[in-house]
């Protein structure tokens, strides 16, 4: 039987403020309601049927072409630049690269030969285990996910409940994640938070994000890490 | 940034919000899939005063809830029953207690108008304060708590009766 709301339950617009821009009380009060939780997981169902039912509504932002800026001739020249950049100031292939926002996450990946660290762009195949370790500095609350090509989102750890994993210094998080068979990115985000987000409001912060573009998400109360994979054989 | 692209900013960005609303009024997805295109139809006749994003959530929360009571109001009218609202239609896992009260409040919601429906909703079913329902509907708290006085005395009467 759903519980039932108490006097101390936030407003259903409150609640659903706290999805947009999360609320530290707020976050607080569903961690310990049940009430508060299980509106929280519908709310998340709902979002996930609405945004399997209704993508013309999620995606017209993304979907409308916009016309060239004016400096679009210089693209070709500046993308030549960044690349030279790039593979100038990179660093040798064996040398991880954690994330781009931080050095706080870490993808091991296993399931053939020894356990290696991901870095950027890591190809990996179909059936490989992935593990994590964050290393939020201070105490915090973290949640993995990754969301694909299409945008869709995918929720890695922790896989049950509704409360993120209390991580206090570096550590190898419990569980792993088995990439399938589809082929193409995969961008793994962690999420560390000082107080408890709820998964709906990551989820929605993630939902659509470009995959191969991490600078579009922002999440407020948060530090986010990124690595993004490649899946597919070699 | 041109009307269109705000409009479909707060698109993307209230629509699974709008369409939470609209499934908890309404309860039925493809009901609260018209309420949502509904809704979509305000925003685009509001789409040159929208009010700033701070507040759009609660506007488009308000437009939602009323939107979903028309709604209800008009299916009841068509059907000519009187209470339709798809409140009786049991999920797989409700208990017998859910269903009974399910159907207690069906029979009170019946008995009340559309204005001290959707009072009765905001105040005792989403949890505001007559306060913040006050605010919502552009209405006095004192009107607010006459609805609620009436919607509560009707509902125990038609309940007892």
């Amino acid at each position: 039987m759903n519980a039932a709301r108490t006097a101390q339950c936030p407003s259903d617009l409150a609640l659903e403020e706290h999805l947009l821009h999360a609320n530290p009380a707020t976050a607080r009060h569903i961690a310990g309601c049940a009430h508060c939780q299980t509106w929280e997981r519908s709310a998340a169902e709902a979002s996930r049927a609405f945004a399997r039912e209704n993508p013309r509504w999620m995606a017209t932002t993304q979907a409308r072409s916009r016309p060239l800026p004016r400096w679009a001739p210089l693209l070709p020249a500046a993308a030549l630049a960044a690349a030279a950049l790039f593979f100038l100031r990179s660093p040798p292939p064996e040398s991880p690269l954690y994330a781009t926002k931080g050095e706080e996450l870490t993808v091991y990946i296993g399931g053939q030969g020894a356990p290696r660290a991901a870095t950027q762009g890591e190809r990996v195949r179909p059936g490989e285990a992935l593990r994590f370790q964050v290393a939020p500095g201070a105490a915090a609350f973290v949640w993995i996910a990754s969301v694909d090509s299409t945008g869709a989102v995918s929720r890695l750890v922790p896989a049950e409940g509704t409360t993120p994993l209390a991580v206090d210094g570096t550590q190898l998080l419990p569980g792993s994640a088995v990439l399938d068979a589809a082929e193409g990115p995969e961008r793994i985000w962690a999420v560390m938070s000082r107080e408890p987000l709820s998964w709906a409001v990551v989820e929605q912060a993630l939902q659509g994000s470009p995959v191969r573009d991490s600078t579009t998400v922002q999440i407020p109360g948060a530090r986010t890490a990124t690595v993004l994979l490649e899946r597919g054989a070699p | 940034m041109r009307d269109g692209d705000a409009l479909s900013e707060v698109c993307r960005r209230l629509g699974p919000a709008i369409y939470r609303r609209c499934l908890k009024i309404l309860r039925n997805p493809d009901e609260a899939a018209d309420a949502c295109q509904k809704v979509y139809m305000q925003l685009v006749r509001h789409r040159s005063r929208l009010p700033p994003e701070p507040e759009q959530l609660r506007w488009v929360y308000v437009v939602a809830t009323r939107v979903c009571f028309a709604q209800l109001r008009d299916d009841a009218w068509e059907t000519a029953s009187g209470a339709e609202l798809n409140h009786d239609a049991p999920a797989p896992t409700d208990s017998f207690a859910e269903v009974a009260d399910r159907q207690m409040a069906l029979k009170a919601l019946s008995c009340a108008t559309e204005h001290e429906r959707m009072v009765a909703w905001l105040v005792l079913v989403d949890g505001h304060s007559q306060e913040e329902a006050a605010e919502l509907l552009s209405l006095s708290r004192k009107t607010v708590g006459k609805r609620i006085q009436l919607f509560l005395a009707n509902a125990r009467r038609g309940v007892f009766e």
